[in-house]
């Protein structure tokens, strides 16, 4: 029998479940989804819920600025403003980031993609992180403008943070059309390199029943651990996401 | 109390938790069963719970019943039918609106969450109805809903009742109802 690695239990009813009890530590997993699927909810619940545990977590913010972040979060019954103030929970936006950096200017060369990943290492090692966020790994994937430097900063990041034994979810961001579920040609993220590098992939999708859009979740891949193949349906609620076996004769749009 | 009244209580009384009891409702004694029903938990028992409305929407019955008397305060209702019926409804408390009764597993999901509201020590689910998913749902989905849904009921610390209207059900339905329900409890029409 295989002996399963430790977990990081992300704390989202069913998830865990899904997962057998949690995400292998150190595993680096993609968090996939068309916009308005839930990736960022997924994400603040898993660190937030860390947090709580008493585990160093960190958002790195690349679309929005941490305040906006707070304010979303402040509608979720989960959330806990404290963790913050208790140094449990960190909100870091690119600005933050650049001022670590020492760039003023508000985008990146390619060349300061390294720096980049240097300055999360030196978060997740003096913080201690234990979990991490970035959200989106295609936003900063967009700059780097060939698949080669793509494939080269996931695995740095991956390596750099597994290293550090950090449990990471790379939120990516994907077509309406490529989240539907496991058909030919369909990838998981933008540039189609990330999910080969990556230890998990948590694909998040919708499916149409007679005209209603259902949310979905269906862990692609996970090395480590024994995991459940099937998809879910994921609903957002005030509480977080809550999860429940998809019925398999509502799965076909129609 | 009225003679329907008092027979939903005999007929009920015996229910326990962690059963799954299917109502067979008579369909001229429709509101009359479901009044009967709510009186009998909430006035007489003081249980709070959670009502799934795909019948009627939530306004009406919570209406219906407060004229009753019946106090609603700690029934919490998932509505189904508003949305469908009237476009995105206001907020209202104690209720969850779905957009459509197709979305059976939110059904699922809002009850539990709902479940988790309601104050009082002995809780129930009533599902009304069956029936009235058939018109939305084919038969495939809907059977495997009900499997799904008595499983997760009869695994709860709750008292559980679904209901569905004599002859407006599928024969199909009505035998797998009958098949995986703990008791079957016909009211009205005997």
């Amino acid at each position: 029998m295989v002996k399963e690695r430790p977990k990081c239990k992300t704390g989202i009813e069913g998830l865990d479940n899904i997962l057998n009890g949690g995400i292998p530590r150190g595993n680096t997993v993609l968090l996939s989804g068309a916009c308005g699927s839930g990736k960022t909810t997924l994400g603040m619940e898993y660190l937030v819920n860390g947090a709580k545990m008493g585990e160093i977590s960190v958002l790195i913010s690349v679309t929005e600025p941490s305040s906006k972040v707070v304010a979303n979060l402040r509608g979720f019954e989960f959330f806990d403003e404290a963790l913050i103030k208790n140094e449990k929970l960190y909100l870091l936006d690119m600005i933050s980031l650049y001022a670590r950096l020492g760039i003023e200017k508000k985008d990146y060369r390619i060349e300061d993609i390294d720096p980049l990943i240097n300055i999360m290492e030196d978060i997740v090692k003096k913080l201690k992180v234990k979990r991490l966020v970035i959200d989106s790994v295609t936003a900063i994937c967009h700059q780097l403008e060939t698949k080669v430097r793509i494939r080269e900063f996931v695995f740095n990041l991956g390596k750099t943070l597994s290293d550090a034994g950090c449990t990471s979810l790379l939120v990516s961001e994907v077509n309406p059309t490529g989240a539907w579920g496991l058909m030919p040609g369909v990838t998981y993220s933008a540039y189609g390199v990330e999910e080969a590098i990556a230890d998990g992939i948590i694909l998040l999708g919708a499916i149409e029943r007679k005209g209603y859009m259902l949310r979905t979740l269906h862990v692609v891949k996970m090395r480590g651990t024994m995991h459940s193949l099937a998809k879910h349906i994921l609903d957002l609620t005030p509480q977080g996401v809550v999860l429940i076996p998809l019925l398999k004769w509502g799965a076909e749009s129609g | 109390m009225d003679d329907i009244d008092k027979k939903v209580s005999q007929k009920i009384k015996e229910t326990k938790k962690y059963e799954v009891n299917l109502i067979l409702s008579d369909i001229n004694n429709y509101f009359r069963i479901i009044k009967g029903m709510m009186n009998y938990l909430v006035t007489e028992r003081g249980m709070g719970g959670v009502y799934v409305s795909a019948t009627r929407p939530s306004k009406a019955m919570i209406s219906r019943l407060g004229a009753e008397k019946i106090n609603m305060d700690d029934v919490f209702f998932v509505d189904s039918v508003s949305y469908m019926a009237e476009g995105p409804p206001a907020s209202v408390d104690n209720v969850i609106f779905i957009e459509s009764p197709t979305m059976l597993e939110m059904m699922m999901v809002k009850t539990d969450t709902l479940l988790r509201k309601a104050k009082s020590p002995d809780k129930f689910v009533f599902f009304d109805s069956i029936n009235s998913l058939a018109i939305y749902n084919n038969e495939n989905i809907l059977s495997e809903f009900i499997h799904v849904l008595v499983n997760s009921l009869g695994g709860k610390d709750v008292y559980s009742f679904i209901l569905s209207v004599k002859g407006e059900t599928p024969k199909n339905i009505e035998t797998l109802l009958k098949m995986v329900c703990d008791n079957v409890v016909e009211i009205g029409g005997e």
